[in-house]
């Protein structure tokens, strides 16, 4: 199954990636965390980490450039981390600031989230972001994320405290907003 | 009580206090179901012992009552803490001892604004503790576990620093 919809596809990263990696990740408007400041990241500290992933047959992150279909442009960057196998896993995505209100990430979430629920079998899905982000808490509200948890004076962001902002979307919610597709996972507990 | 660091040698007092079953689920380490083999232990009592890892022992004369931790790994601002005591010493006033000197350390001598914890669903007895102490109810993560044939949801709580200060005034 590619991770392919109409406007965009999710593939591996390429060394080629690397000057959009460190873009978005020195660019404010796309790194949400003040834990990643500053924002001096090189090509060589990213290539180094490109370099250092491993082969592994039970990986616990995935990492995947966001690909316009129309032109091949990479605009951006969609991941998870923190993998439970079988159970859940936290997501995140970056998309380049002139490729914003196109519907790219929309559709990015759309096929990583088809992935871990269809592929992966997972049962939750959870995402991290802040209250100075609405522009992200609606994406997410739009493919399906739900806010689950608001932490108070938890985010320094943009000279604003914040709230840090948990959001989870579950296996049946998924397969309730795709009905195209089936789940054939049986439920852990029906009376849930 | 006493509030000091970790030794070397509490290996075999931490080893007895985490493998009680009462506390699993319930310890703030990662993996948190099951009973720990003592180098698993020893392996925590090692990170303990550093002096930047933020985990204090709770002693009443020589034994081992619990333990704390504030972690600023994520940032500073807000801290994540944890208290655990010893099943045998519950309701007699341990944790809320521990709780408020981790607390006031953090706010007097930290730059936090707030702190926050995680605890399951099924914990009622914590859930009830943090909201003695004054945390209130950050929301609901569901499914972030399965034990005894169910999901088990994570109920964050957090404390702000001006609510700390109205409390510790009064």
């Amino acid at each position: 199954m590619p991770l392919e919809g109409t406007l965009v596809r999710l593939r591996e990263e390429r060394a080629e990636d690397i000057p959009l990696l460190t873009a978005l990740r020195n660019d404010l408007d796309t790194q949400a965390w003040s834990k990643t400041l500053p924002p001096d990241f090189t090509e060589p500290m990213l290539r180094k980490r490109f370099e250092a992933r491993e082969f592994s047959y039970d990986p616990l992150e995935g990492r995947f450039i966001v690909e316009r279909l129309d032109t091949g442009e990479a605009v951006g960057y969609i991941g998870y981390s923190h993998l439970e196998r079988r159970l859940g896993v936290s997501i995140g995505v970056m998309i380049s600031k002139a490729a914003w209100g196109k519907g790219f990430a929309e559709e990015a979430n759309d096929l990583l989230l088809r992935f871990l629920f269809h592929e992966l079998g997972l049962r939750v899905v959870w995402l991290w972001t802040h209250s100075g982000n609405p522009r992200a808490i609606r994406l997410a509200e739009k493919v399906g994320f739900q806010v689950a948890a608001r932490f108070r004076d938890a985010i320094f962001k943009d000279g604003r405290m914040l709230e840090n902002v948990v959001m989870d979307q579950t296996r049946e919610e998924f397969y309730a907003r795709h009905p195209d597709l089936v789940d054939g996972l049986p439920s852990l507990n029906p009376g849930l | 009580m006493n509030l000091t660091t970790f030794e070397p040698d509490d290996l075999d007092a931490l080893h007895g206090l985490l493998n009680r079953s009462e506390l699993f689920g319930r310890r703030g380490i990662r993996d948190d179901e099951g009973p720990l083999a003592r180098p698993a232990v020893n392996k925590l009592l090692d990170e303990w012992t550093q002096p930047t890892s933020g985990v204090s022992a709770l002693f009443a004369g020589n034994e081992l009552v619990g333990y704390g931790k504030v972690d600023t790994g994520w940032d500073p601002l807000t801290p994540e803490v944890h208290v655990v005591v010893h099943p045998d010493r519950w309701g007699h006033g341990y944790g809320s001892q521990l709780l408020t000197s981790l607390l006031a350390l953090v706010f007097t001598t930290t730059p936090a604004l707030s702190v926050h914890s995680w605890l399951t669903d099924w914990n009622t007895e914590g859930l009830a503790f943090a909201e003695a102490a004054g945390f209130t109810r950050a929301g609901r993560l569901r499914r972030v576990a399965i034990r005894n044939s169910r999901y088990v949801d994570a109920i964050p709580v957090d404390l702000t620093r001006a609510e700390w200060e109205v409390r510790h005034a009064s």
